[in-house]
């Protein structure tokens, strides 16, 4: 296994120690509301939705500009205040 | 000053929303298709069993051949449709409002949705309507397109053009009309070919789109949009692998293009080929890139049959294989791909962010409406199994499960007619011709391999579906 890959599962298995609080959901920077995501995905609505199942709690992190899942975690993890 | 474009991009003045968890259950549109076809066929077996029917709110346009036909039709049963509108109406009321939607925004929608959709309707009942390929799918569709690519909606309209709640309603209800025989009998294999297809389209996108440059997860996201389960396969994937916000609309974009574009080419080249309609079925449901645009193209072949000389099979068996292919084959295992490729992103790819994926993410992902569909089916398939074949053509059919299937109609011209409506050309992001090129590799090889499977390999099981 390279030197790489041993780094990544090693910074995973860090992450999952994390308090599980500290998730995406929870930061400042998290925005998933389905209103917000079908105003942003253009297009979204004609076949699809982001009122479906298959989108879980996903959104987008407008700190590092990635759409992903609301348990993830970052360092950049600023709480929010509600 | 910032424009309010700029603050939501800002997320200055938008909500996030909590963990939904369990509370999917009211707030999520897969269970509210569960709740709403399912109690639909729940009552209109109570009707049935007290003595009655549901056959009288279930009205649809008679089949007609002048204008004076249609207009004295239309007139006898004018308050049945209103009846109808108002239960369409209340039930989409309550379920919108629990999801958040502004029903002030939604009732003048739907009131234009149901209008157009009723003119729609007619049009199909023509009895010439096939000469003219005048078929409700394709209609409702491009009429649709029309409106809101040379008209000029408002935009808060959007709310009562939910193209994937209606079609989702659609399902539930089509499992009703579905034997569960069938699905025991013709599932393994929609699977195992849907499978076939799936893995081999994925990998065709995504090394297509690694070998000229393309971001490993926009790859993926291309490849899930084409692959599994169009755009929320898609969405479902860009979430498990974190990727870029530009990712998803560029895969929503090729997605909408590609199935727009297939809803005419399937049908059509399954005309020229005269495909009996549970094969074109089996095609349609492993090579079209979403539900909805695959009964759209589903539909319309079906309708074909008996109407147009030298197409085998009946309509309902291009119904029958498309949602086997699909729904059964395809978009259950959605939570399975996302679950694969999150291990896979923060376990191998460069990622700055994320958590070990856990397994419960394959449920939570779960398309649950699709629990609804096998429920109706279930229902259904116990109440037939008390009656002889030429009691359930005789007493069955007319009573319980006509009416269902002509609700089911109904819901499906909602979402066809949706479809078109939502369809902006000019708002589609520019993807770029490097995406462009790979998603197209995948639908070639989806598309042929779909047709060699489909018509050659299991084509035996395609044929037979309605008998």
């Amino acid at each position: 296994m390279s030197t790489i890959k041993k780094i990544n599962i090693l910074e995973n298995m860090t992450m999952q120690k994390i308090s599980a609080k500290s998730i995406c959901l929870n930061c400042l920077n998290f925005r998933n509301s389905p209103v917000y995501l079908e105003s942003i995905f253009k297009g979204m609505t004609s076949l699809g939705s982001a009122y479906g199942s298959t989108r879980k709690d996903d959104g987008i992190c407008l700190k590092n500009d990635v759409y992903l899942s609301a348990d993830d975690w970052c360092e950049h993890f600023s709480r929010a205040s509600n | 000053m910032t424009t309010k474009n700029e603050k939501q991009e800002s997320g200055s003045d938008v909500e996030r929303v909590k963990s939904v968890g369990w509370k999917e259950m009211y707030l999520k549109e897969d269970w509210w298709a569960i709740w709403l076809g399912v109690g639909i066929v729940i009552v209109a077996y109570l009707f049935f069993v007290s003595g009655s029917s549901i056959k009288w709110i279930a009205v649809h346009p008679a089949k007609w051949h002048n204008f004076g036909q249609l207009g004295a039709d239309f007139s006898k049963h004018i308050w049945q449709y209103v009846a109808q509108f108002i239960m369409w109406l209340i039930i989409f009321c309550i379920s919108l409002k629990a999801m958040g939607y502004k029903l002030k925004e939604f009732i003048p929608a739907f009131v234009f949705v149901y209008l157009c959709s009723i003119l729609i309707f007619m049009v199909g009942a023509w009895d010439q309507a096939h000469h003219y390929n005048l078929e409700p799918p394709l209609l409702a569709l491009v009429l649709g397109m029309i409106i809101a690519n040379l008209g000029n909606l408002p935009r808060w309209m959007d709310s009562g053009f939910r193209v994937e709640y209606y079609v989702k309603t659609g399902i539930v209800l089509l499992g009703a009309t579905l034997p569960l025989t069938l699905i025991v009998w013709a599932g393994p294999i929609a699977i195992m070919q849907a499978s076939i297809v799936a893995i081999i389209t994925f990998l065709v996108i995504f090394f297509v789109g690694r070998k000229i440059g393309l971001d490993r997860r926009l790859c993926a996201t291309l490849g899930a949009g084409g692959a599994v389960c169009g755009v929320s396969g898609a969405i479902a994937i860009a979430g498990a692998v974190g990727a870029k916000k530009e990712h998803a609309p560029i895969a929503i974009t090729m997605v909408i293009l590609w199935a727009i574009v297939m809803i005419f080419f399937l049908p059509f080249v399954s005309r020229s080929l005269h495909l009996n309609t549970g094969v074109a079925g089996a095609w349609i449901g492993t090579s079209e890139f979403a539900d909805a645009a695959g009964f759209a193209a589903a539909e319309t072949y079906g309708n074909l049959a008996g109407h147009v000389k030298g197409i085998p099979g009946s309509p309902d068996a291009a119904v029958w294989g498309f949602t086997l292919m699909k729904v059964v084959g395809r978009d259950i295992w959605i939570g399975i791909w996302a679950f694969i490729m999150a291990i896979i992103s923060t376990t191998w790819w460069d990622r700055k962010t994320g958590t070990k994926p856990d397994p419960k993410e394959i449920w939570w992902r779960f398309p649950k409406f699709v629990l609804g569909f096998f429920l109706a089916c279930l229902i259904m398939t116990l109440v037939a199994s008390h009656y002889s074949l030429a009691d359930y053509d005789k007493v069955l059919k007319p009573l319980l499960v006509g009416p269902i299937k002509a609700l089911r109609t109904w819901a499906f011209i909602f979402c066809f007619f949706s479809i078109g409506l939502t369809t902006r050309f000019r708002e589609l992001v520019s993807a770029g011709s490097k995406p462009f090129w790979a998603f197209s590799a995948g639908v070639v090889v989806n598309v042929t391999l779909g047709f060699i499977l489909s018509t050659i390999v299991f084509a035996h099981y395609w044929q037979n579906l309605a008998r």
